[in-house]
């Protein structure tokens, strides 16, 4: 379904700022697979979602999406494929905007926009039922404007939205890393329900090693722009999440014997 | 103030109520500060009066006009999307390039219309219900429109860029069309303005902005921004207020306004209206 080939991207080239964010990444990504992506600060985890929704283009490399060359494709013509959900509550729909305006902005992803009204009754029964599904106590509110809503109850929202057009693939950047432990785990569950729901291809980064193993179908470790683990099947079941921490660790570790050795004598 | 007065407030607020309308939907809906609008009133304005003068059917006048705004929105839009140039500084260098351009479709610096046949002629009650009509109509189509799948578009774009495009929104177009639609309603209120005040001149846009800008702020002063029917009937509202203010202001003797205050006065209730709910806060905090 996606396709990396030899994805090189890099910020500021030629400065002294100049950084290899991503380094010759090769991936194939399956219809249907759930990929849980990790990784440290600056691994490149997010670079590479930027790169598949066309927020950014690569520095070098290729990108097919169902076999098709969608390398500088902007995001906007890409929203037909893709569709995401941000980390920053905020950054996923319009405050000012209501629950019912933001959904129907979503439903039209992909489509071609005209003059016809942008809600009409049977946008709303279709948003009414998908808010009940969630039981959030939202379904009475589609003309509420979203600003008013909790961090938590936007973030529902916004996934929901992410699943109201046809898109096949779904990108998550850290999506509950803004909410507390309790809201967080309530969308993680909601998360998996659409996702089974909808059979979508999903990207996945979390800090979090325990739901990077605990969903999904397939891990992928960054480190310094590199892929640099990939488990998935049995291999994935057996490890727990002190071994992936530990290898986690190994990984960074064995990048930087160089400086060490140096340092050290 | 007396009944010619207020009358003529009334029909100033109306007139300007439609700049109010245009400068509403490129700094309110698209968040887009557009100066263009200097330029594009006495655009409108010019290219109405040297059609008429021509000869030509005063609604055609009118429609000329606006199509002589909407590509001088486009040219701003042009100059920040393609360009990448600074949204105040693409506006400024639209309206500067505009002085030039009214100069030459007037082919001198002002006309008076006397002879001509305008919209308003004949018309016994004045141009006030004509106007009043206008406006409503096009208060209806703005309102039809931002609830249309592009204007929900639109107003997506102007309020979260980042979200409009992960939803598949072409969001330099929205500008285009935005800038476009915003300053053809600027350039057909120079157009009326012409053809009821009977006369053009290249010094008639400045502080076009800054008095839509009044207009637009005083009317979100009494409404809440989200209904979108009452925002705009806001614009209007705010604009009438402002003359009636204005007309005021100049009348009580003892303030000592001359007419040539009005630009200094007009700057001074736009600062005011954007401090006040800032000292406000400060103030609760």
């Amino acid at each position: 379904m996606i396709h990396l080939h030899n994805i090189n991207m890099v910020f500021y080239p030629g400065t002294v700022l100049e950084k290899k964010a991503l380094k010759n990444i090769n991936l194939t990504i399956e219809k249907g697979e759930f990929i849980t992506v990790i990784g440290g600060n600056g691994a490149g985890k997010s670079t590479l979602l930027r790169v598949i929704t066309g927020d950014l283009f690569p520095t070098r490399g290729k990108i097919l999406i169902n076999n098709q060359d969608v390398t500088t494709t902007p995001p906007e013509k890409r929203a037909r494929f893709v569709s995401q959900v941000f980390q920053d509550p905020r950054a996923g729909a319009c405050p000012n905007l209501t629950i019912e305006e933001n959904m129907a902005l979503a439903v039209m992803r992909g489509k071609k926009r005209g003059l016809g009204m942008a809600l009409t009754p049977f946008h709303r029964q279709q948003f009414q039922e998908a808010l009940a599904s969630v039981k959030l106590g939202l379904e009475g509110r589609l003309g509420t404007p979203l600003g008013m809503l909790s961090g938590g109850q936007r973030q529902a929202i916004s996934l929901l939205m992410s699943v109201l057009g046809p898109s096949e693939i779904l990108v998550l950047d850290e999506h509950t890393a803004a909410l507390d432990p309790k809201t967080s785990s309530s969308i993680l569950k909601l998360t998996e329900q659409l996702i089974a729901e909808k059979k979508l291809t999903v990207l996945m980064v979390t800090h979090s090693m325990h739901q990077a193993l605990l969903m999904g179908s397939r891990t992928l470790m960054f480190n310094e722009g590199k892929i640099v683990l990939d488990f998935q099947g049995n291999e994935r079941k057996k490890l727990n999440e002190e071994e992936l921490l530990k290898i986690f660790k190994q990984k960074i570790n064995e990048e930087y014997t160089g400086d060490e050795f140096i340092l050290n004598n | 103030m007396n009944m010619l007065q207020f009358l003529g407030s009334l029909e100033l607020g109306l007139l300007y109520g439609i700049v109010a309308l245009g400068v509403y939907l490129s700094f309110r809906v698209l968040d887009f500060p557009d100066l263009t609008v200097d330029g594009s009133f006495p655009l409108g304005a010019a290219i109405t009066a040297t059609l008429l003068t021509l000869n030509c059917d005063p609604w055609l006048a009118i429609a000329g006009a606006m199509i002589g705004g909407f590509i001088a929105g486009l040219m701003t839009a042009w100059l920040n999307v393609r360009w990448k140039l600074l949204h105040l500084l693409a506006g400024i260098l639209t309206m500067t390039s505009l002085y030039s351009v009214n100069l030459r479709i007037m082919g001198q610096s002002n006309i008076a219309l006397v002879e001509e046949k305008t919209i308003f002629t004949g018309i016994a009650a004045g141009p006030l219900p004509l106007l009043s009509i206008i406006v409503l109509v096009i208060i209806l189509l703005l309102w039809r429109f931002l609830r249309s799948e592009i204007g929900l578009a639109m107003r997506a774009t102007g309020e979260n860029p980042k979200m409009a495009l992960a939803q598949g929104i072409c969001t330099s177009r929205m500008i285009f069309l935005g800038l476009g639609i915003s300053n053809s309603l600027v350039a057909l209120a120079g157009a009326l303005f012409a053809q009821s005040q009977g006369f053009s001149d290249t010094t008639m846009g400045i502080g076009t902005i800054v008095i839509g800008l009044a207009s637009v702020i005083m009317g979100e002063v009494f409404v809440s921004r989200s209904r979108i029917l009452l925002a705009l009937a806001a614009c209007v509202g705010g604009s009438i207020l402002y003359r009636l203010l204005i007309s005021f202001a100049f009348n009580v003797k003892e303030f000592g306004f001359q007419a040539s205050d009005l630009n200094f006065v007009t700057a001074f209730l736009v600062a005011l209206a954007m401090i006040l709910p800032r000292l406000r806060k400060r103030a609760d905090a």
